[in-house]
């Protein structure tokens, strides 16, 4: 058997046939003529040829998830034979617009935006976006270099809900409620993603429309994509939710007695919406009471947290916890 | 020039398709002879995969009329320029000439990461910055699902980032982590870096005579001097290059309940183990302070140190401590 060519040459070579024909080809021509097919498909039989079949409609996706729009046309003389429909990938949605150009200040830009994500199809997707755009030839102008950001913040969860918001469809998880023992499953339409104070958040709507707010941090099972189609977001959910997280937090309010140039005081002093009521007395807000519970836990013994009480009991009952476990 | 070390090339298929349908329009664009040199660094990827890619093009076409395919169907290149000068010439080609559009995803992956950088004052007011949004969009095959971005509201952000654009030496008074006092430092400021939600300067410091690196949320009083800053990024970067991390870290080994391992995955443990019989999950971790054993025990469910002694002694401590005075508060 000769040696296979590699998956990137018979992925490109299906394209540039793709583009290629006006007419589009049908299955059974481009297994036979297409380079990376036509060497397997020769003689091929019953098992052989099943395989190929597959590899065929893999290929598909793959060109899909590059972007590449493949069309299919029936015969028309013999509507829903699958095996007459004929593939072709428009060359007007294939390539980029013509009128978009870059410059180099915004290549360079571009080149920095690739490199925040280090985790995840974050980090593919935003690279192979770049490595198209370079294909422009224009070269990148000295980069920005007063600010790196990295997001390493690696969420399982993220994939799965990027697809499924992506495809409108009801998912299902476990959810790990803070300072619970255990976890309950979730049925939600999945709306938006939004990254705020370094933890990613999904906006969901559960069966009434109710808006929820998950931690994908506690999502704890794998993330299951039904087949139930999803609640439809509303244009600017994300904003919405970000605005509602504001909100809440506002609300939301804890007196603090801090220890006089203390971490904890330079800390909870920089939140941006900290009011120092006196020296070492903070008036401190917090998004999820759970959550800055494990973060002043964190910063014992120098936060006395005053109140409110809910979140002292959390506080004491984590620290209880932790004494007697380490006892 | 793209990226500083052009050592890299794509792993998957999908990334090697990718390039190559940028890299024939970028050939094709070419005025002249473009060396591998010139289109490695290009792209950021290393000149061995680029010029492999340029001999991988012969192989690669249309199927023409005969299924087999005949010269013209196929690109050429010009080995004899590839081989003498190492420069790319494609000699023909076929089918595409210019760039694909980005997928749906990979715009929403981008401009995600562009809308973080946004969260820089500067940034967000350049006028690049505004144009790309709406050219990333208009580059999609389909409408991209963007995950937004909270906005940065650290005290002292904005500051710094002038100073660093103008080059100018900051004062602060800072608290290293540990030290019982705050001190003054004159520092010239050189890059803020982001990782997740926490931010520090990189700066070259007066006081210390070296560069060092700061945490934002523990500066305070920050001022900015006429006098110029005398180091720049570029020798920053040389100096962080030559750094390797320091000792004083431990292994430390945490059990906790199998429920929260996502959890635990943040805190990049080198090992985990689950007992699924007996429901007991056991994880080691690298730690340089005990700041961060204490965080990951506030937030993993039934975490507990289990070794070594002294982690173990110290957490002890460390809780009787702090419920000592929530007690004193009560009563």
């Amino acid at each position: 058997m000769a040696s296979e060519a590699p998956a990137e040459e018979r992925l490109f070579n299906l394209i540039l046939a793709l583009v290629a024909s006006r007419n589009g080809l049908t299955k059974s021509e481009i297994l036979q003529t297409v380079s990376g097919y036509r060497d397997r498909f020769a003689g091929a039989r019953g098992k052989a040829l099943e395989n190929l079949d597959r590899q065929f409609e893999r290929d598909k996706e793959a060109l899909r998830d590059l972007g590449i729009r493949i069309d299919t046309v029936d015969d028309p003389g013999d509507p829903g034979n699958n095996q007459r429909t004929r593939y072709r990938i428009p060359r007007e949605a294939y390539e980029l617009p013509d009128d978009i150009a870059f410059t180099p200040a915004e290549l360079a830009l571009l080149g920095l935006a690739a490199t925040v994500w280090q985790e995840g199809s974050l980090s593919a997707e935003s690279r192979r976006a770049l490595t198209k755009l370079r294909g422009l030839g224009v070269a990148a102008a000295e980069p920005v270099v007063g600010f790196r950001p990295l997001v390493r913040v690696a969420e399982p969860a993220l994939d799965p809900l990027r697809a499924a918001i992506e495809a409108r469809a009801v998912v299902e998880f476990d959810y790990l409620k803070a300072g619970e023992a255990t976890p309950t499953r979730r049925r939600v339409s999945p709306l938006a993603l939004a990254l705020h104070e370094g933890r990613w958040l999904l906006v969901a709507a559960e069966a009434d429309g109710y808006r929820l707010t998950y931690l994908l941090r506690r999502i704890v099972s794998k993330v299951a994509i039904t087949r139930s189609p999803a609640i439809a977001p509303e244009p600017d959910e994300e904003t919405q939710a970000l605005a509602r997280l504001a909100a809440f937090r506002a609300g939301n309010t804890a007196r603090i007695r801090v220890v006089a140039g203390s971490d904890a005081e330079t800390r909870l002093q920089h939140r941006s919406d900290t009011r120092v009521l006196e020296p070492q007395l903070l008036e401190v807000h917090w998004t999820d009471l759970a959550l800055f519970a494990d973060e002043l836990v964190a910063l014992q013994p120098e936060a006395l947290v005053l109140e409110p009480p809910e979140l002292v009991a959390r506080i004491v009952r984590r620290l209880e916890e932790i004494e007697v476990t380490h006892g | 020039m793209a990226d500083r070390a052009p050592d890299r090339e794509p792993r998957l298929a999908l990334d090697k398709v990718a390039f190559l349908t940028a890299f024939v329009p970028y050939l094709i664009a070419q005025d002249g002879p473009v060396t591998v040199a010139e289109a490695a660094a290009h792209f950021g990827y290393s000149e061995d995969f680029v010029r492999r890619s340029a001999e991988q093009l012969p192989m690669m076409g249309l199927p023409g009329e005969s299924g087999y395919g005949l010269a013209n169907d196929l690109f050429d290149i010009d080995y004899d320029a590839l081989e003498r000068f190492d420069e790319l010439v494609l000699t023909n080609r076929v089918a595409i000439d210019d760039v694909p559009r980005l997928s749906a995803r990979e715009a929403a992956a981008i401009i995600a990461g562009l809308e973080i950088l946004g969260q820089d004052p500067l940034i967000a007011a350049s006028a690049d910055f505004r144009s790309l949004r709406g050219k990333l969009r208009s580059s999609a095959a389909g409408e991209p699902e963007t995950p937004a971005v909270g906005a940065l509201e650290i005290p002292g952000f904005a500051e710094l980032r002038s100073a660093i654009a103008a080059r100018r030496q900051v004062r602060f008074r800072y608290r290293s982590s540990g030290a019982a006092t705050a001190e003054t430092r004159t520092v010239d400021p050189l890059r803020i870096e982001g990782i997740d939600a926490s931010y520090h300067l990189r700066a070259w410091c007066h006081l210390r005579q070296a560069f060092r690196i700061f945490r934002l949320d523990r500066i305070d009083a920050l001022e900015l001097l006429d006098s110029p800053a005398a180091h720049d990024a570029a020798e920053l970067d040389e100096a962080i290059s030559g750094f390797t991390p320091g000792e004083g870290s431990t292994t430390v080994t945490v059990r906790f309940d199998p429920v929260g391992v996502e959890l635990v995955e943040g805190y990049r443990p080198e090992t985990i183990e689950i007992d699924r019989a007996t429901g007991v999950a056991e994880m080691t971790l690298v730690v340089s302070a005990v700041a961060v054993v204490r965080r990951l025990l506030a937030e993993v469910p039934g975490a507990v140190v289990v070794g070594p002694a002294e982690v173990v002694a110290a957490i002890r401590d460390w809780s009787a401590d702090a419920l000592s005075r929530y007690a004193a508060q009560r009563g």
